[in-house]
């Protein structure tokens, strides 16, 4: 943490060195974030005002308060929820109450029938399509399997909206993976 | 521990996804404008840094120059001080004044001011305005060690 912040110390007075070392450390959790929450276009441009965001802030602050990967997140994360059209702190009550729809029994799937490409790609897509509070906690702690307490602090909530979520997001991707929903996809898709 | 790590068909599927996705990351046409950003930033640091050098040598000679002038002109104000300040009587003669000598020097002594008033200066503050019992005066010795004439003095550090 302390050589990170060193880094970008020294990026801040225009070391390209100390930058390369730094965005390759973060650039691609942090890509990969973006491209689920708002796609992967959008996510080219998450990342660079990311990173110019945190090049630009020296005249606030020299060194960021906590780790540098959670200070990028942060960034990121307002850049994501800007793009995607929702407002930063979501009333947590009506994420939960949103669907109820999910709560499938686990072995209900097509999974275990498809390649290992076809099961990537369908569940990609589906976790894409899910709703943005459970898309995100499945990303953050799934995906990118960040502990549920630095996702709690990203997400502004408590640790157990966190695990709640995921639940919630697993029980919907569980319906969405179900056999005859996926199997119309991959016609349409073909 | 986080679900993924039980052995479920979706957590075993998301396993996969997270391993396909590792390889995804920006177009390197990021990493190319930011790295134009960090040089802009170089270049913004050394102009600053050479701003302040500039002015830090300016401060330097500005201030360094003052003290200079201002001790200069100083020891020349103390100097001027002292000459315009130190006022004299004429050489007044004293009994040997008629005694021939070819050469003599000054000796400042400190006298009793009642010598004034043999010299008919009274101490009412002709020579001196204060009330030191002792003034200054310039005795002119001849080579015979005998003391020709004597003038009184008013000097700055007398009176402050």
């Amino acid at each position: 943490m302390v050589d990170d912040t060193r880094l970008l110390g020294r990026a801040r007075r225009g070391d390209q060195e100390a930058f390369s070392q730094l965005f390759a450390t973060y650039q691609r959790s942090l890509f990969r974030y973006a491209a689920y929450m708002c796609g992967q276009d959008a996510a080219d441009d998450v990342v660079q005002d990311t990173f110019l965001a945190i090049l630009r802030q020296s005249g606030r602050h020299d060194a960021p308060v906590g780790a540098i990967g959670a200070y990028l997140f942060g960034i990121a994360r307002h850049l994501v929820m800007k793009r995607i059209g929702v407002p930063h702190e979501q009333p947590v009550d009506d994420i939960e109450q949103a669907s109820d729809e999910g709560d499938a029994i686990e072995e209900a799937t097509v999974l275990d029938d498809l390649s290992r490409t076809e099961t990537v790609e369908i569940v990609r897509m589906a976790v894409r399509c899910l709703p943005e509070p459970y898309r995100e906690a499945i990303v953050l702690c799934e995906l990118q399997e960040m502990p549920y307490a630095e996702a709690a602090v990203l997400m502004e909530c408590p640790i157990g909206t966190v695990r709640s979520r995921l639940h919630r997001a697993r029980s919907l991707l569980l319906a969405k993976l179900a056999p005859s929903p996926i199997r119309r996809t991959l016609e349409v898709q073909r | 521990m986080n679900p993924i790590d039980d052995n479920s068909p979706l957590s075993r599927a998301l396993r996969a996804v997270r391993d396909e996705d590792a390889h995804m990351g920006a177009s390197p046409r990021i990493e190319t404008a930011l790295l134009a950003e960090v040089r802009s930033r170089a270049r913004v640091t050394r102009y600053t840094r050479l701003m302040t050098l500039a002015a830090a040598a300016c401060l330097t000679l500005v201030v360094g120059g003052s003290i200079w002038w201002l001790r200069f002109t100083n020891l020349d104000a103390q100097t001027t001080t002292f000459t315009m300040r130190e006022v004299t009587t004429d050489f007044l003669p004293l009994p040997y004044s008629g005694v021939p000598t070819s050469t003599g020097r000054i000796v400042r002594l400190e006298v009793p001011r009642r010598a004034l008033d043999s010299f008919g200066l009274g101490s009412a503050g002709i020579v001196d305005g204060r009330s030191s019992d002792v003034v200054l005066a310039d005795v002119l010795i001849g080579d015979d060690g005998l003391a020709r004439a004597v003038r009184f003095v008013r000097s700055t550090s007398h009176q402050e």
